[in-house]
């Protein structure tokens, strides 16, 4: 009935024994422990169980967690380097990017996705490439303007070290 | 997850899955393919697809190949919206479809669904039909007996229904080159600006001799609004040979909602429809007019 799952999570290898309907979410919060990625709608429409398998967004709750097998998967927890928070992490910080909290993780994810693909977006950019998730407290304004905020640190970072 | 249990198979090759599908039909066994998931994965939870085996089709390599062979682009039923909006060879030869992908869902959405899965479910709204359409896309099913190629209007009978048989694979979906000349344009319209459902959307490609002061061609194709997806040609005839003035433009519109009343019958929302997609054909041939 269940099938062995080889995957990374985080950069960890993983070997973990799945049921086929088990979803990407459900394997992650209830089987591994990681409960950063939220279940909102479970629907896809809502991008709080957001994670990036090879790099890329997904709606985790979209996925069986046995489609992953061989990927590699990032969640909020792989966001920091041991104690030093993401840019990203300092930017909502910072910048005020969260109310409640529920929709963060999944907010972070979607960003990261966003400047894996386009390090310097515009404003505009950035509200597309956040279309995916809803956030039910603070109208958006200051979540934008983290992920701005983030992308320049991150570009001055990248400046420094070359 | 509160949903019956079923077994999982995830083949290496198409050859394997229609093997699959065969021995699941001969028994009597439920069985779905498995591709994006976006549509799936909802159906799952609510109940109302309920499959004893999930043959999950993304671990084939050949299925996510876009590749250009003669005039033609073939793309694998795997590859995703998100591969579409991005693919150079389908921006530059079928640019609409890019288009049509890129309205689709979010980030998350793009990055799961396949071309293959939003032909396959069928639904009146999916935004990538009217671009095939338009683009006079073949569909390759493989069976236990071999290929078959359909034109993709060949393909859906009724809304979510189609022509494939419960042992049969859509392997490719074949984007014939268009002509140079054509300049297209997608437009969709919704609730929300995203991850919304089209109340409808429309694919337009022509090409206007400016020389001449006419419409050499036009391929029209309005979704959410028929049974199947089919092309205006009544909006197309009312086009090809004339000049470009309000006046075509309006004989146009009212063809095309016409046609719409004609394949749908008077729904509660024909109200609503009939004048937007007079209007929505007017925007999209005067669009693709000005792209030169």
């Amino acid at each position: 009935m269940k099938k062995i799952l080889s995957f990374t999570l985080n950069g960890q290898p993983y070997e973990v024994a799945v049921k086929p309907k088990t979803t990407l979410i459900e394997l992650i919060r209830d089987e591994i422990g990681l409960t950063g990625p939220k279940i909102g709608c479970n629907a896809g429409a809502c991008g709080a169980c957001t994670v990036l398998i090879d790099g890329k967004a997904v709606d985790s709750c979209s996925v069986l967690a046995l489609q992953v097998e061989g990927h590699s998967v990032e969640t909020v927890e792989g966001l920091a380097d041991g104690d030093k928070l993401h840019p990203l992490q300092e930017a909502f910080l910072d910048d005020g990017g969260y109310q409640c909290g529920f929709c963060t993780p999944g907010m972070l994810m979607a960003a990261k996705s966003l400047l894996n693909e386009n390090p310097d977006p515009s404003i505009h950019e950035i509200r597309h490439g956040l279309s995916g998730n809803l956030c039910r407290c603070t109208g958006y304004v200051r979540i934008i303007d983290s992920i701005h905020d983030a992308a320049q640190r991150m570009k001055k970072e990248g400046g420094e070290k070359s | 997850m509160s949903y019956p249990a079923f077994r999982y198979t995830a083949p290496r090759t198409t050859r394997e899955v229609v093997e699959t599908l065969r021995i699941a039909k001969e028994k009597g066994i439920r069985a779905n393919v498995l591709a994006g998931g976006t549509d799936l994965m909802p159906q799952l939870r609510e109940g109302t697809t309920t499959p004893e085996v999930v043959v999950d089709i993304s671990r084939i390599p050949v299925l996510k190949r876009i590749e250009r062979m003669g005039n033609e682009i073939r793309i694998g039923a795997m590859v995703t919206h998100a591969e579409l909006v991005t693919s150079e060879l389908v921006r530059e030869y079928a640019g609409v479809l890019s288009e049509a992908a890129k309205m689709v869902g979010s980030p998350q959405i793009r990055n799961l669904g396949t071309l293959g899965g939003n032909v396959v479910n069928a639904s009146p709204a999916a935004d990538t039909i009217p671009a095939l359409v338009i683009l006079e896309a073949k569909l390759v099913l493989k069976g236990p007996e071999g290929e078959r190629i359909l034109s993709v209007t060949d393909f859906f009978t009724a809304p979510y229904q189609t022509v494939i048989e419960a042992d049969e694979l859509l392997t490719d979906i074949v984007v014939p080159l268009p002509p140079p000349s054509g300049r297209a344009v997608f437009l969709k319209l919704a609730r929300r600006k995203a991850v919304a459902i089209a109340r409808m959307n429309l694919a337009c490609m022509l090409y206007y001799d400016r020389q001449k002061e006419t419409f050499e061609w036009v391929r029209l194709c309005v979704g959410s609004s028929t049974p199947r997806p089919v092309r205006m040609t009544e909006a197309e005839k009312a086009l090809i040979g004339k000049p470009f003035s309000t006046e075509v433009l309006q004989e146009a519109g009212r063809a095309a909602a016409e046609q719409m009343v004609q394949l749908s019958g008077l729904r509660s929302s024909t109200a609503y429809k009939k004048p937007v997609v007079g209007d929505l054909v007017m925007r999209a041939v005067r669009m693709a007019v000005e792209k030169g």
